[in-house]
């Protein structure tokens, strides 16, 4: 518990050396600025102090600038480690309440697929065909994955082994995205230095460190794409900021790396294939093309293609998909540009006019001409499905029903975002603003990545990841703008005095310009009524200053808490493994997964074929090891619906389907117990949708519906929804738990019948402590070719006492114990 | 049949050769039946019919037997040394010190004996009763010399025994009453009289009489789960620096009862529980004695944590002191409950992990009293395993990895190991790697939970080792960034 403790004090400290007015920083500051201004300014620093500026509180004087250059450095850096230190801390909520665990479900299969790496290694992994996943068929994984994630534990894996540090893969995996986000903060440090000023990069590095929009995909266990993808976002943008502001081939190397290694790693690359050709693309609209573009983003362009198309799964995609089209084109648009630039210097005006536009429109003619023609000819994909449902919210209950299955891709609420994102949501604009105010070419690129992920976080609940980085950097170019406004000491001088100051000094405007830059909260910012009454521009008075301050303050401890409490409340469970509270307060650990999982992987044949939903297939192949129908690839949909179609047929139907499938055990999961809400009845509609859709005879939605159109599991249930293979499997025996009371579903708040379900094709085989996980045995044929519903009755009529069947017992026949 | 055996082993049998100098006044003999293991206790009374009569041959089992898991000689409550001879029928030759004709002494010989009773019905229901049946080829003591009188009383673990070989399968000659006496859960056997030796030293050519053994049966029931483990790899290492031993098991655990007939009812097993009827065979929990000052305890399995278990800390007189308890300063275990994942119903596997560190004075010693040369000499005793009742370990590795720098390493172990092995294992952040002993040893009992012994020699400059690597590497880092970041990368020229 001490590092949870630990967090939320840890991180305000962080905040302290900014936002409490301590006398040897805001010197510092003042400093900067004036070094700033001097930077802008062709006049020495020592020419601007000759008169003694009114100050609102006193600075000490002696201090040389470079003592305050050193100690702010060293600041800095203490800052940014302490910053590092709680982004890693922040997000071992889930460890220290549970333990080094994978989570949920996708990490999983990343794990397994990282053991497979270092256990077999990389030629295996790569050329990894996996039978057991999707079987019958397999899945030829090497070339169906982003292996980014996997390679980037493998090699820290391999590194420790190199220095004698045998860790457990396990653990290189559950603190994988911990120590990541602590990189990312320092990577939006470098990135928002180079927007605005390092303390905005300190403050977005606090930012991104704590923001539960980033922490939900990045807390210790989940292992998964996102959890290195967000680093490899902000240093791509951060080295193509460098690159582009430079104009250093080397640096466009460096975004190719980065961009290489988010290609490897996450699907979500194409947001950096189409952000940084728009960010091309709009500076030449604004006419800022020059030669250290053009460096920056072909050697980017040209290096990180050809890095990406070195993935299996990316192969010819970014030269043959039109997610791609957009950085090709852009590429031959800036060749074009420079070709023109060449020409004119060396073709006189007049005919170079002429030339340029027949060559313009000829080239954007013919290459248009060829997109198209290659597009239909089948050369260039068109939009992938999900690419459209980013753009319709529709379009993927209509067409893709499983991907819209999964509650990540639903579009987000509006609360989300403040849960997320907290206060940072409303300083966001602000900094969107003050982008717009100094609009240099980097903050250009902070302007189009604001809207496209603005636009992208209200489509899908899983971009939120998206829009986090950028919401973090605007809040805090924002909030360092305030702050340093309102801790500035400098008192501005009434009209009358600068009147004065002008009668007496002779170089009196470079002068007033100059206060006015030192003033930087709001030099060119006219407010008009009362706010713009009079002339004075600037901040008068320690008591303005000590009010905005120390509500800046609050804000930030505010936001401190209630990021500290959301990553605690919400996304620090594994959900493989759920906690609940006994009437004492003490932890009570439901394990009912793993204790399932551990029971197939101890106690069945290592070749026994597992059917679930999807959604438990990673969990199955990692867990219990054992082969699985379909898992959260979802890559099959056919597939998916036979399972679907098993779960909701009746028996007599689902038998065949399970026999063909060599199906040995089915696994279903049942919350009614325990109040469990994401068991399987609750999902069930998506799988008679999915199997509808395959099936449109055989299986409709409405059979599963009263007829007053509701989804009931009591009396009111519909015969399908009785009949079905899942409603009898959850329920199998359940009301015998009751012991003759009404047996009551928790999770549906309904009675379900007291009337016996009889299962004739399957075994129950194993239920878990709490009910949650139920295995049911698939029977073999009747060895004398008996029909098995002949079979379970033959049984029940002959050995009535014996049987184990719920019916008989409801009858209120006494079971008598088997006699040997 | 029997002389076809002895044939098939005429070569080995002729190399024993008993010369007949003792013969056995009394032997009363308790067979303690239990789940995978049998304990038997035997009480010898040997009188010399010689003046100098040499070592006494005794058997530890038949003919056709197994050899005993462990057993131990003692006489007159003196634990014996004794010598075991590479033959079959596996027999021990004991020094009986100096005996006179017609001197008589008490030998006693506790045994025990793995895997000898099996599950009958192999298969049952969840809520069935189990019962076992326990076979031996050899109803009589075997012995390499004659008997006066012998008694032999085999106790089940609960009255209700099912059935047992009939009286008639053995002979009648050398008892004079009732060959088979039943009462409650004991099964009396004899007395029988005048007995020849049940083994004999001649090749069958020989015209000395011997008794033919009777194979016996007993079909009982029991009423705690069969648990055995099939692997066990112990792995204990001793760090200096953190002055802790820590012990790590990896048990592969199976429930050794009848198997599960159809399957497994939550339902009936809640239901159970609820009437605090759980079937004999049902492993719900276990509980591993960890010694008094061990602390830290984990339980894990291949897919993590397992929240299901309870440590109760032990306490020693000094640790008593310390809390300022007021609690009867004694010895007390720590007591490890844990709690398998799922309940283990017979044939059911369950493999897991568990470890615990022990404050490493505990278990080290320095040699001090040796010569100045020499007094870093460590004395390390690492307990072979962590005993379990009525519990059989089919295969048992010990790895004992010694810290960094330690050399001259000697190992005792309390028992014959099959084998033991030297390599170097490397861990966190070692450079040279450490020194590792591995152990290994089929069938092991609760009774082979005794302590292994190894020294080393473990020089101060050895502890030193680590730190300075490290820092010297750290530093050589900083060096190296310092040099670098005067460096100008730069292709332009200047």
């Amino acid at each position: 518990m001490a590092p949870k403790v630990k967090t939320p004090a840890a991180t305000p400290s962080k905040n302290t050396p900014l936002s409490t007015p301590t006398p040897g920083k805001i010197a510092s500051d003042i400093l900067a600025e004036q070094a700033t201004v001097v930077d802008n300014d062709p006049l020495p620093a020592a020419t601007i102090t000759p008169r003694v500026r009114k100050l609102a509180y006193p600075l000490p004087t002696h201090i040389s600038p470079t003592t305050i250059n050193n100690t702010e450095s060293l600041l800095r850096f203490v800052i940014l480690a302490l910053i590092c230190g709680a982004a890693i801390g922040s997000r071992l909520f889930a460890v220290i309440r549970f333990e080094s665990v994978i989570h949920e479900f996708d990490p999983w299969f990343n794990f397994r697929a990282s053991k497979v790496l270092v256990n077999e290694g990389f030629y295996e992994f790569w050329n990894w065909f996996d039978p057991t996943a999707w079987y019958p068929l397999g899945r030829t994984v090497g070339t169906t994955l982003y292996p980014g994630l996997m390679v980037t534990a493998g090699v820290i894996w391999h590194f420790l082994r190199l220095i004698n540090m045998p860790v457990d893969i396990r653990n290189v995996c559950v603190m994988l995205a911990p120590g990541f986000a602590g990189l990312t903060a320092w990577t939006t440090y470098l990135f928002t230095t180079e927007m605005s000023t390092p303390s905005a990069g300190l403050l977005a590095a606090a930012f991104i460190g704590i923001a539960p929009g980033y922490i939900s995909r990045s807390v210790a266990g989940s292992y998964d794409n996102e959890a290195i993808a967000i680093f490899l976002l902000m240093g791509a943008f951060y080295s193509w900021i460098k690159a582009m502001k430079t104009g250093s081939a080397l640096w466009g190397m460096i975004t190719a790396i980065f961009y290489g290694w988010m290609v490897a790693a996450w699907g979500g690359y194409v947001f950096i294939t189409n952000m940084i050709p728009l960010h091309a693309f709009v500076l030449i609209l604004m006419g800022r093309f020059n030669n250290r573009l053009y460096t920056a983003y072909s050697s980017w362009y040209v290096i990180g293609t050809i890095s990406s198309m070195q993935v299996p799964f990316v192969e010819f995609l970014p030269i043959r998909t039109s997610e791609h089209m957009a950085a090709l084109g852009v590429f031959g648009l800036l060749q074009l540009i420079a070709f023109v630039e060449i020409v004119r210097r060396l073709v006189p005006g007049k005919q170079f006019q002429l030339l340029l536009r027949a060559f313009v429109v000829l080239v954007f003619v013919v290459s248009f001409a060829a997109l198209v023609v290659l597009t239909f000819s089948g050369w260039i994909a068109p939009f992938a499905g999900r690419f459209y449902s980013l753009w319709d919210t529709g379009y993927a209950k209509v067409h893709m029903p499983i991907i819209a299955s999964v509650s990540e891709h639903q579009p987000t609420a509006w609360p989300s975002f403040f849960f997320d994102l907290e206060m940072l949501i409303f300083f966001f604009p602000a900094g969107v603003f003050w982008c717009f105010k100094e609009l240099r070419d980097e903050q250009i690129f902070i302007i189009i990545y604001a809207t496209l992920s603005a636009y992208f976080a209200g489509v899908m609940v899983r971009l939120m990841l998206v829009i986090t980085p950028v919401v973090c950097v605007a809040a805090a170019i924002a909030f360092s703008k305030l702050l340093e406004a309102y801790i500035d000491p400098v008192i501005p001088e009434s009209e009358e005095e600068l009147e004065e100051a002008t009668a007496h000094q002779p170089m009196s405007k470079a002068k007033a310009k100059k206060i006015a830059a030192a003033q930087q909260n709001k030099p060119e910012f006219n407010f008009t009524g009362i706010l713009g009454g009079k002339g004075e521009k600037g901040i008068f008075g320690l008591d303005t200053r000590f009010a905005v301050v120390s509500v800046l303050s609050l804000f930030l401890f505010l936001f401190v808490y209630h990021c500290t409490w959301v990553t605690s409340s919400a996304y620090s469970s594994p959900s493989v493994v759920l906690a609940s509270r006994n009437p004492d307060g003490s932890q009570n650990i439901i394990d009912d997964f793993r204790e399932a999982y551990y029971w197939i992987r101890q106690n069945t044949e290592k070749d026994s074929v597992i059917m679930s939903w999807w959604d438990y297939g990673y969990q199955i192949a990692g867990m219990a090891d054992r082969p699985t129908l379909v898992d959260n690839n979802t890559w099959n949909n056919t597939h998916i619906a036979t399972v679907g179609k098993a779960m909701s047929s009746n028996e007599d139907i689902a038998y065949p389907i399970l026999r063909k499938h060599d199906v040995d055990y089915i696994l279903v999961i049942f919350g009614g117990l325990l109040g469990y809400s994401g068991d399987d009845i609750n999902k069930f509609l998506w799988m008679v949708r999915i199997a509808q859709g395959e099936w449109p005879d055989e299986v409709q939605e409405v059979n599963y519906f009263t007829q007053r159109g509701e989804y009931a599991v009591d009396e009111r249930a519909t015969p399908t929804m009785k009949n079905s293979l899942m409603y009898k499997m959850s329920y199998y025996r359940f009301h015998e738990l009751f012991g003759g009371h009404p047996a009551q579903d928790r999770v549906r708040g309904q009675t379900i019948p007291s009337t016996g379900i009889q299962l004739d094709t399957l075994d129950e085989a194993f239920t878990s402590e709490n009910w949650i996980v139920r295995i049911y045995k698939v029977k073999k044929e009747d060895a004398i070719g008996r029909d098995l519903k002949a079979v379970t009755s033959f049984e029940g009529g002959k050995k009535l006492k014996k049987s184990a069947t719920s019916s008989n017992n409801a009858i209120g026949g006494k079971k008598s114990r088997p006699n040997m | 049949m029997w002389s076809l055996a002895l044939a098939g082993l005429l070569p080995v049998a002729l190399a024993i050769n008993v010369p007949q100098t003792y013969i056995n006044t009394a032997i009363a003999r308790t067979i303690e039946l239990g789940g995978l293991t049998t304990q038997i206790s035997t009480q010898y009374n040997i009188k010399s019919i010689d003046n100098s009569p040499g070592e006494y041959f005794l058997a530890l089992s038949g003919e056709n037997d197994l050899p005993p898991a462990w057993y131990e000689i003692s006489l007159g409550g003196k634990k014996l040394e004794s010598r075991l001879l590479d033959e079959s029928p596996s027999t021990v030759a004991v020094q009986l010190g100096k005996t006179k004709k017609d001197e008589t002494v008490t030998l006693s010989l506790t045994q025990v004996l793995a895997h000898t009773s099996t599950p009958l019905p192999a298969e049952i229901e969840q809520r069935d009763p189990q019962y076992l049946i326990w076979k031996t080829n050899s109803t009589y003591v075997d012995s390499w010399y004659p008997t006066e009188v012998e008694r032999i009383k085999i106790r089940a673990p609960h009255p209700s025994i099912l059935s047992y070989s009939s009286p008639s399968s053995i002979p009648q000659t050398y008892t004079r009453d009732s060959t088979i006496t039943k009462s409650g859960g004991t099964l009396t056997l004899g007395p029988f009289h005048s007995l020849p030796p049940t083994l004999s030293s001649e090749n069958k050519n020989s015209n000395q009489k011997i008794v033919e053994q009777k194979p016996f049966s007993v079909h009982y029931e029991t009423k705690d789960p069969i648990i055995g483990i099939r692997n066990l790899k112990r792995s204990a290492e001793v760090s200096h620096w953190g002055s802790n031993f820590n012990i790590q098991d990896e048990i592969e655990l199976v429930n050794k009862g009848p198997k599960l007939k159809g399957h497994f009812s939550r339902l009936a097993h809640q239901q159970s529980k609820f009437h605090a009827s759980v079937p004999a065979q049902i492993l719900t929990e276990l509980t591993f004695k960890l010694p008094p000052t061990s602390h830290s305890p984990y339980y894990y399995d291949t897919i993590g944590n397992v929240s299901t278990s309870h440590f109760r800390q032990g306490s020693t007189p000094s640790t008593i002191a310390q809390n300022k308890r007021k609690t009867s300063p004694r010895l007390v275990d720590g007591n490890l409950e844990i709690k398998p994942r799922y309940p283990i119903l017979g044939g059911w596997n369950y493999s897991f992990t568990i470890g615990y560190d022990t404050p490493l004075q505990d278990v080290l010693k320095s040699d001090s009293d040796s010569s100045s040369s020499n007094n870093n000499r460590k004395i390390l005793s690492v307990p072979f395993l962590t005993g379990l009742k009525d519990v059989v370990v089919d295969q048992a590795e010990l790895n004992i990895i010694l810290p960094e720098g330690a050399s001259d390493v000697q190992v005792f172990t309390p028992f014959p190991v099959d084998s033991i092995e030297h390599s170097i294992h490397k861990t966190y952040l070692d450079t040279t790697g450490r020194y590792a002993i591995t152990l290994k040893k089929t069938q092991l009992t609760e009774n082979h939970a005794q302590n292994v012994y190894v020294t080393y020699h473990y020089p101060l400059s050895a502890q030193f080792q680590k730190p300075l690597t490290i820092a010297s590497l750290v530093g050589s880092l900083f060096l190296l960034g310092m040099g670098l970041r005067r460096v100008n990368y730069s292709i332009e020229k200047i």
